[in-house]
């Protein structure tokens, strides 16, 4: 993983932190991410968020629980150890439903929430990357990704952009992983 | 509040809904009168709109009901939609309980259980004989059961012929029985139908009508009270009212959970006597509360195309198209359940009800399970696709007419057996129940606001956002 600089103004006040993530848009600066304790009404389009695609994952992994469960029981019930239950044909899709239903909700979920877990650096043996430790309870942060070679001038720039927006800190902190 | 929010009928979709309604009962006219659908064929068919159509009506009540129980608040910008769709209950209601009374006066034979003289066992030789001269030229299907229809019934295999009744078997015994016995001596009946026998202390034409009407007095009154106290709260000044129609949804929902299964075990299940099913109940309520979903949504586009209902956005839509994609995956559950455990189970009697719709309807019954699950679980898995109006709209218009559709699979195939068909008669039916239906839905729009004005959740509906 790369090393990543991140440059965060914390806000102590959900309307201010609405307010400047339109007034920062509106100046035509980039914002990486908002971190906030709880869901903020409205930020997804403040932020201009697209729609996470965790969804399309989700059935992406639905369907290969689908297709790995009929191609399995197929597999046994007519190549590799076929049986005579109650002189249904071997090949009984109706009975098969059950389990394929199953492993497709399975398959999904639990590829969701790995993919969920990964996303968030959650996932184990995975090094969360904590901005701030009171962003878990009380404070809002907006961040900006800095390159190697952002030049001062335009960190400087942010950082006056937030304290006018009404930032009542802001930082800077490098993640090494 | 604007002067918009009051619904105008206006006479153009008035000439609309009576032109159906008139097209659709000529269409009738001429399939009874030109002999395309007997009398049990257009009996099957009043039964088949009414039950349905009915039923829109009641799960209406159900979802406000449901809703207003649960502190919804989301849904009062739209509660005025179902509210409207109750009225048609009453008018329904009528024409099931019609059925029903003409269940005892004879005037079809689509339930083959309110033949009292198949449920004894010993029958004197004129009343055996006077049966047989009853039933030996009506061309009716109900009563061709143990005759004409013997052919049909051959894959039945030998566990019917025994449970039926075997009327060849009763037959052979009764002449010779009757060589033996005097006129006036009891003999056995050849047409006794043992199941149906025990079933006849709650398959009676008295106790039949009486479960009727006590259904649908009972809906038709409370969704009146619903309905009521909903009007009365626009002009309140406190949310008395409110607190009131509380009390009226929780006695809905008690009534509504015994009668919805029970409504189709008599109305729809009973058609079968021999057969049943124990989910057959909530199967039957989950089909009727996806057609019910399905007219709300499009009541409201059309509404919002009409410049009705503004603050109602996408986010209501929204909802409502979730619920339209889980009903209807909780729709198919049912209707798998159902039908997995028979086919596992393969017990003649039980196997007897899919393999008459598999064989006479076979296309239909495919189409029933592709289009009831995988159109809306495939179009409708999108948020996008939700909260689209138009695509929200066609998925709510095809499990409109697919819903209907499964109602048809489960009354024609046990009424007129091999003879169903969809035509002229059966679309021109539905034609004139559906214009009838919308006329008395945007008829009761009109009696007030479309926006309830003192409910204390229209604020939060209007904010409503996910």
């Amino acid at each position: 993983m790369s090393a990543k600089k991140i440059l965060y103004g914390l806000f102590d006040d959900e309307e201010i932190l609405l307010k400047a993530v339109k007034g920062v848009r509106a100046e035509g600066v980039r914002i990486s991410d908002v971190h906030t304790p709880f869901p903020v009404h409205g930020l997804d389009e403040a932020m201009g968020l697209r729609m996470t695609k965790l969804h399309s994952a989700g059935f992406i992994f639905g369907a290969t629980g689908t297709l790995t469960a009929l191609a399995f029981i197929t597999w046994i019930s007519t190549v590799n150890y076929p049986i005579n239950y109650g002189g249904k044909p071997y090949f009984s899709l109706p009975a098969w439903i059950p389990i394929t239903f199953e492993l497709t909700v399975l398959f999904s979920a639990v590829g969701m929430t790995l993919t969920y877990l990964y996303l968030n650096r959650l996932a184990p043996g995975m090094e969360p990357r904590v901005l701030d430790n009171r962003l878990t309870s009380h404070m809002f942060a907006m961040t900006f990704e800095l390159e190697e070679d952002t030049p001062s001038e335009k960190r400087e720039e942010i950082r006056k952009m937030l304290e006018a927006q009404g930032a009542v800190e802001v930082h800077e902190k490098d993640f090494d992983q | 509040m604007s002067s918009t929010t009051k619904f105008e009928f206006t006479s153009k979709l008035r000439r609309t809904f009576i032109g159906m309604f008139v097209i659709g009962l000529i269409a009738v006219v001429i399939g009874i009168v030109s002999g395309q659908a007997d009398n049990q064929k257009a009996w099957a068919n009043f039964l088949l709109n009414s039950v349905y159509f009915t039923g829109l009506s009641a799960t209406a009540i159900f979802f406000l009901a449901a809703h207003q129980i649960a502190f919804s608040g989301w849904h009062a910008l739209i509660k005025r939609v179902p509210e409207a769709m109750m009225s048609f209950a009453a008018i329904g209601g009528v024409f099931i309980i019609v059925i029903a009374l003409g269940t005892a006066l004879d005037y079809h034979h689509l339930y083959h259980w309110s033949d009292n003289f198949i449920k004894k066992e010993y029958v004197s030789a004129a009343e055996l004989h006077d049966y047989e001269m009853e039933h030996a030229h009506s061309a009716g299907h109900g009563d061709a059961e143990h005759h004409g229809e013997g052919e049909e019934h051959s894959y039945l295999g030998s566990g019917s012929a025994l449970l039926v009744g075997g009327g060849e078997e009763h037959a052979g015994d009764h002449t010779a029985e009757a060589a033996h016995a005097g006129a006036g001596d009891k003999i056995l009946n050849p047409y006794y139908d043992k199941i149906i026998a025990g079933k006849s202390a709650y398959l009676n034409d008295g106790f039949f009508i009486a479960r009727t009407i006590i259904y649908i007095v009972l809906w038709v009154f409370l969704g009146y009270q619903l309905r009521r106290f909903s009007l009365k709260e626009d002009s309140a000044s406190d949310d008395r009212w409110y607190q009131k129609t509380r009390t009226w949804a929780a006695l809905f929902l008690v009534v509504w959970a015994v009668s919805s299964s029970m409504m189709a075990w008599d109305w729809v299940m009973s058609l079968d006597p021999h057969w049943f099913s124990t989910l057959f109940g909530w199967y039957n309520f989950i089909s009727l509360f996806v057609g019910s979903l399905a007219v709300m949504i499009l009541v409201l586009i059309f509404l919002k195309n009409q410049g009705y209902m503004v603050q109602v956005n996408e986010n209501h839509l929204h909802d409502l198209g979730k619920y339209l994609f889980g009903f209807s995956v909780f729709w198919t559950y049912l209707w798998y359940s159902q039908f997995m455990l028979y086919w596992y189970g393969n017990i003649p009697e039980e196997t007897i009800w899919f393999l008459e719709r598999k064989r006479e309807y076979g296309g239909l019954f495919g189409a029933n399970l592709i289009i009831n699950f995988f159109v809306p679980f495939l179009v409708l898995m999108r948020r996008d696709a939700k909260r689209n109006f138009f695509v929200l709209g066609i998925v709510a218009s095809i499990l409109i007419v697919s819903h209907w559709l499964d109602f048809y699979l489960m009354i024609i195939p046990s009424t007129v057996h091999s003879g169903g068909s969809i035509g002229y008669f059966e679309v021109g039916m539905l034609v004139a129940f559906a214009g009838l239906f919308l006329y008395m839905v945007f008829n009761a729009l009109t009696k007030a606001s479309l926006i309830p004005l003192n409910n204390p959740f229209t604020k939060e509906s209007i904010e409503h956002h996910i």
